[in-house]
């Protein structure tokens, strides 16, 4: 193997000129203040990090290399199934993922897996790190293992304890004994997509699921659409609005799969993201109880955006690991690649290129984390985090494509793949042109008050 | 006198309409279906119809067919209204025709008649065109030794380890090949489909119908059969880049086109806020970012087929693709965002638009490498 010494435009690591050289030369405690040892981004960010999410990310990435990549691009091209049937290997690691603990790590034992030291960090923080480290490794299987935490959400978000314990501590235990136990979120109805997003939007519909009373319970009628895992799911957390009224009545049911009327109609073939499912759920005069009430009546469009206040910032560390793939695949091609006997990486407008994918995925990356750094993060930061990081996601992949080149259409190159993973990250958890006007609409009272207090308003 | 020269306006338009008729009535019901992949026999089929009506041009006289006369603007005209016309309904077919019909060019320039047989073309070098190396050889500068390296390894005659990619379908005979050697400089050959080793590879970005294939020479070439070299086969290296080009683009352009319109049609059907959605400034947009993409690029496409254009010199035509595939790219990308969930879905079509232009972005030299060559070329050239 060719061990070279430096990269053609830069002096040698041991040249007197080389920063690394230079810096040697300082006192030990200005060294330590320059912090200047040489170190990967990741392992410098890594660092950075409370010590139990230090654990956390290296865990999920090792993880994550471990089972999730290798599997990418065979579960990627395997044919399409009916709803309700998984591919082995996907099961397979269901069930795996279920037994290391990585399908309940949002909450602590018995009612999750996380670990109590993790605890006390944020919840969005901790799914972020997770979720960039899967994303880096296959979009399609991280969405498989992820998608059903947002089913959780709303349940979480209710504040109702033994709801959440009749619901998490059974299903917690059967994911741990290897039987994945998943939740679903079903909010998005064939002529509603961003309408269920948008406050504004909701004021007009017409809801498609309704509920209806009747025996000590509810009777739900309509059509759930794209619905991540709809099809897989133990139980679906179901958003209807009460008969005759519009979405501001929406109510959130916990329907139980099998429940007679409730069945996965089909499942999409999808761009993307193909091992994970995007189910037509249909419910056909389904009866549930009182019980199966999620935080009350008319609590729907509260838990709703509450959730998606929880869910876009785990969607924009979903940009910010696919944009890392998109990184290290193009720095491995351009280390690894010659023309003419020089590498790729020699030449002065590989290094611009490869210098701006890094800065603009390290800039997305410090946008979600400082986003997810507290317990309530606000709609308007989730969704800018959630436009600006799947937009950079897009960005750095084409960068990556194009110095790539022509072998970037090749599924073996990963970069297509990546292409079409990164794309629902724009459409999903609301389009990015609702999440822009998601961040207005954050910002109204502030909007208002310097309405009113402009000269002649 | 050439015979295209002598075609009238309206004929002219009457042989494009034709084919437009053709693509409508024959191709697009084909490839109705966008999560279904045509079947090798039935996009064979289409291509027979276009032979049929002389779109595709397999004798030894240029006629009215595709790139069967480049170097006249009415010959860019007719060319670039086919290949619109087909990949309106196909971009796979379109860039079939597309290989077919370069090909042909270099049987007509070679004098080689194989009416049975099924020649295609490959224009790229290993990884890509050759960067800064073919500025400076394409510029009539002097090579560096780094230079000559580059140009060797990069349009080096393929071996094992360093095949080409040729996408196709499966059923081609010949293929021709360049090569670059400080020695001989461009050198082309017409390689039997025998003499080569020939791997299909799993399915990429897009152009579903066509399989990728792997390919490098298996025997000796100097058993092969036609070859071009010297001034010949460095000015026909030069037209065929124009051409690829200018092809690429005219594909790209009609499947955004395609893709604009759709939306358009989508903002005027689905209702968001109590409204048609075309009625919010976010969709509009959306949809002009589409159709603006697909009109600039129909623009400067159209520059070059009027009757007193000159042969579009190959920087200008990076130039031009450079920017109108990143344009076209992002306007096929807003065309299927207009639809939201439902673009994402194989069944609508938008996400086969959106893959295949980028597909097509990535083919001839990806818009980074079309733009690092032509800024080198513009600062060689000013110095």
């Amino acid at each position: 193997m060719n061990h070279s010494t430096h990269i053609e435009g830069h002096v040698a690591l041991p040249h007197p000129l080389s920063s690394r050289s230079a810096m040697a030369g300082l006192p030990a405690i200005t060294r330590q203040l320059l912090a200047y040892a040489p170190q990967s981004i990741w392992d410098l960010e890594t660092a950075r990090l409370p010590r139990p999410l230090q654990a956390l990310r290296r865990q999920a990435r090792a993880f994550a290399q471990q089972h999730l990549q290798p599997q990418a691009l065979t579960v990627d091209a395997l044919p399409h199934l009916p709803a309700g049937e998984v591919h082995p290997q996907a099961q397979a690691l269901l069930a795996l993922a279920g037994r290391q603990g990585w399908l309940y790590d949002i909450l602590p034992p018995p009612l999750g897996s996380g670990a109590w030291s993790q605890t006390p960090y944020p919840l969005a923080w901790r799914a972020c790190l997770k979720v960039e480290e899967f994303s880096r490794a296959c979009g399609g299987l991280m969405l498989l293992l992820c998608a059903h935490q947002l089913g959780m959400a709303p349940i979480l978000l209710s504040g109702d304890l033994p709801l959440m314990w009749r619901s998490f501590v059974p299903a917690a235990r059967a994911t741990r004994q290897g039987r994945p136990h998943l939740f679903a979120f079903a909010i998005t109805e064939p002529g509603a997509g961003s309408d269920a997003e948008d406050g504004h939007g909701a004021a007009t519909t017409k809801p498609g699921v309704t509920a209806r009373r009747a025996r000590d319970g509810w009777v739900l009628s309509g059509d759930k659409v794209y619905i991540s895992g709809g099809d897989l799911a133990e139980q679906v957390t179901v958003f209807a609005a009460l008969e005759g009224e519009g979405l501001d009545s929406w109510t959130c049911f916990l329907v139980d799969k099998g429940t007679p009327g409730f069945r996965p109609v089909r499942t999409e073939l999808k761009m993307g993201m193909r091992a994970s499912s995007a189910a037509h759920l249909s419910f056909d005069q389904v009866w549930v109880s009182d019980k199966a009430v999620v935080g009350g009546l008319r609590q729907g469009w509260s838990l709703n955006r509450a959730t998606l206040n929880l869910s876009r910032l785990p969607v924009a560390a979903m940009g910010v690991g696919l944009a890392q793939a998109a990184v290290d695949i193009a720095i491995d091609h351009a280390c690894q690649t010659t023309l003419g006997g020089k590498r790729l990486i020699d030449f002065q407008d590989v290094q611009l290129t490869l210098a701006d994918m890094i800065a603009e995925t390290c800039a997305a990356r410090a946008l979600v984390w400082q986003g997810a750094r507290t317990w309530s993060p606000r709609q308007g930061v989730a969704s800018m985090a959630k436009f600006h990081c799947t937009d950079t996601a897009i960005r750095v992949i084409h960068q990556a494509m194009d110095l790539m080149g022509e072998r970037a259409i090749l599924h073996s190159a990963r970069l297509e793949k990546l292409y079409r993973d990164a794309r629902l990250t724009q459409i999903f958890e609301g389009t990015n042109q609702i999440n822009r006007l998601s961040v207005i609409e954050d910002l109204q009272e502030d909007l208002l008050a310097r309405m009113a207090s402009a000269p002649g308003y | 006198m050439d015979t295209v020269i002598e075609l009238e306006a309206d004929e002219a338009l009457a042989w494009t309409d034709a084919v437009a008729r053709f693509t409508d009535e024959v191709i697009a019901p084909l490839f109705a279906r966008p999560e279904c992949i045509t079947a090798p026999a039935d996009c064979r089929q289409a291509l027979d119809g276009l032979l049929a009506l002389g779109v595709l041009n397999e004798g030894p006289h240029a006629g009215l067919g595709l790139w069967d006369l480049p170097q006249s603007a009415l010959g860019r005209s007719l060319s670039l209204a086919y290949l619109q016309q087909v990949s309106s309904a196909s971009a796979a077919m379109a860039y079939q025709m597309h290989l077919q019909a370069m090909a042909r060019y270099l049987d007509r320039l070679a004098g080689v008649h194989d009416a049975q047989g099924l020649p295609l073309v490959l224009l790229q070098g290993h990884q890509g065109l050759g960067r800064e190396a073919l500025v400076h050889l394409l510029g009539g500068q002097a090579l560096t030794p780094d230079h000559v390296a580059m140009l060797s390894d990069n349009w080096c005659w393929p071996d094992a380890s360093r095949p080409r990619l040729l996408q196709a379908l499966p059923d081609w005979t010949a293929l021709w090949l360049c090569s670059w050697c400080a020695d001989t400089g461009w050198r082309w050959h017409r390689l039997a489909r025998q003499a080569l080793m020939c791997t299909a590879l799993a399915p990429g970005m897009g152009l579903d119908e066509l399989p990728i294939q792997s390919v490098y020479v298996l025997q000796d070439i100097s058993v092969a059969g036609a070859s071009l070299s010297g001034e010949a086969a460095a000015s026909a290296w030069s037209t065929l880049q124009a051409v690829h080009a200018m092809g690429l683009m005219a594909i790209t352009q009609a499947q955004v086109h395609r893709a604009g319109l759709r939306a358009l049609e989508q903002a005027h059907l689905r209702r968001q806020g109590g409204e048609l959605i075309a009625r919010h400034a976010a969709v509009q947009q959306l949809v002009s970012l589409a159709l603006s993409a697909a009109s600039e690029a129909e623009r400067d496409l159209h520059a070059m087929t009027r009757i007193d254009a000159p042969w579009p010199a190959l920087r200008e035509l990076w130039r031009m693709r450079a920017r109108h595939q990143v344009r076209l790219s992002a306007g096929a990308s807003a065309a299927l965002q207009v639809f939201g969930g439902m673009g994402y879905m194989k069944d609508t079509g938008m996400e086969k638009l959106l893959r295949q232009t980028h597909h097509l972005r990535l083919l001839g030299g990806s818009p980074a490498e079309l733009a690092h060559c032509v800024a080198c070329w513009d600062t060689l050239e000013s110095a």
